[in-house]
């Protein structure tokens, strides 16, 4: 059913669909050290979802609001001077929400706010338009950035430290290499090469209702 | 003599540091779109590299000063990224205006080369790690400059590696992108065991 919608909406999806078959990170490359880096188990990554959906968002929209003809270093400069300011009460928040989490993320909840999809997507293929379609656009980025780290941190957390949300799991192995930046990168490499196997078969001619 | 010699050596020291134990994008895959992109067109990786290493190096500098007045709020960690992106804003604005009388072709290949590395987490992370440490001056000026040439050096084994990883002899699904976040990670754990796992016996 999915294979004849985007047979049928192709240009639709290339477009808009920042969450599978053009996803934020696994496809696009974007932001991806908090993920493989901080993002070893559900809390952390629920933390760093949360404070990039916060970041990006707020930024993006103020952003929007500067005159058109602003030259491209001032522009990139404020994108980054807003993230800062709106860092403060998302960081105030989340020391809130996931207290002990914030220094276990480390250096990668300040480092949002050079995030790549507010530092290029945004410039690139978001101020352009108009501003329904790009706030569209947007929701589309971060939750293909949600969707990948909350599944990165579920894994990691399962296979590394057999708990989940800090519930022990009864697994018959640990694997605690997941838990270094290896796993991480690792991880993303085989969820990149499946949505990409996944985008093929959608590409295949044919309705996918005989396979 | 003697103090000059022990600023060099520690220097020295922060440097290697930062090239192989904490290189920012094996260790903490920093700059990991950046690396995707430089690959895509990798004659501007030297230009890239130099402009990069020399944002890390003033920026670290100009933070170790600051450090210290921002740490005497309550909200520090808070506003520590607005601090050193207000530096890192700076010196971006001064190397876009000090640009502006180079001659093109070059002048747009030097731009690029400053956009995309000022505003960068490579720039940002390398500051705030730097600080965090408490390192002093020496350390920080090796650190900054050990964080760019590492970052380089590990763009560059990319490169190397990219027509390999790109080959028909890798699964269609892994070629690329995929096969590239994989060797990231191989090289990743190579430099985990450069910080010292000993035998059990």
């Amino acid at each position: 059913m999915l294979k004849a919608l985007y047979q049928g909406h192709r240009k639709g999806f290339q477009e808009y669909d920042n969450l599978l078959t053009r996803n934020t990170v696994l496809v696009q490359g974007l932001c991806i050290a908090p993920i493989v880096v901080a993002a070893t188990t559900l809390k952390n990554a629920c933390l760093l979802g949360l404070a990039f959906a916060v970041i990006t968002f707020v930024t993006v929209v103020l952003l929007s609001f500067l005159p058109k003809k602003t030259p491209y270093t001032i522009r990139a400069i404020v994108a980054v001077l807003l993230a800062c300011g709106v860092f403060i009460p998302t960081s105030l928040w989340c020391r809130d929400l996931f207290p002990g989490n914030v220094q276990q993320v480390g250096i990668f909840l300040p480092l949002l706010v050079t995030n790549s999809v507010l530092v290029g997507k945004t410039e690139e293929s978001l101020l352009h338009l108009p501003k329904k379609k790009m706030l569209g656009k947007l929701v589309t980025y971060i939750l293909g950035f949600e969707v990948v780290i909350l599944l990165t941190g579920v894994i990691r957390e399962l296979l590394a430290y057999n708990t989940l949300w800090g519930n022990p799991v009864a697994l018959p192995f640990t694997f605690s290499v997941m838990a270094l930046p290896f796993g991480g990168f690792v991880l993303l490499g085989f969820l990149a090469a499946a949505v990409r196997r996944y985008r093929e078969h959608l590409n295949k001619p044919g309705n996918g209702e005989e396979e | 003599m003697d103090l000059i010699f022990s600023f060099l050596g520690q220097m020295f020291i922060y440097g290697l540091v930062a090239i192989f134990l904490e290189n920012s994008l094996l260790s903490r895959a920093m700059g990991s779109s950046t690396a995707v992109w430089l690959m895509r067109d990798h004659r501007l990786l030297l230009p890239f590299g130099a402009v990069l290493t020399a944002t890390i190096l003033l920026s670290s500098i100009a933070a170790y000063f600051i450090t210290p007045w921002v740490n005497q709020f309550v909200y520090s960690y808070e506003l520590f990224p607005l601090a050193y992106s207000v530096i890192i804003c700076l010196f971006y604005l001064i190397a876009v205006l000090a640009t502006s009388k180079v001659k093109q072709p070059r002048k747009k290949d030097l731009r690029l080369c400053i956009h995309r590395s000022a505003l960068n987490s490579v720039v940002l992370g390398s500051v705030l790690l730097s600080t965090s440490y408490g390192l002093d001056l020496a350390g920080v000026i090796g650190f900054g400059l050990g964080a760019g040439i590492g970052y380089t050096l590990a763009v560059w084994l990319l490169r190397v590696a990219a027509p390999r990883l790109r080959s028909k002899a890798i699964p269609k699904s892994f070629r690329g992108f995929p096969a590239m976040l994989i060797y990231i990670g191989v090289l990743s754990l190579a430099v985990y065991g450069m910080i010292g796992h000993t035998v059990a016996l």
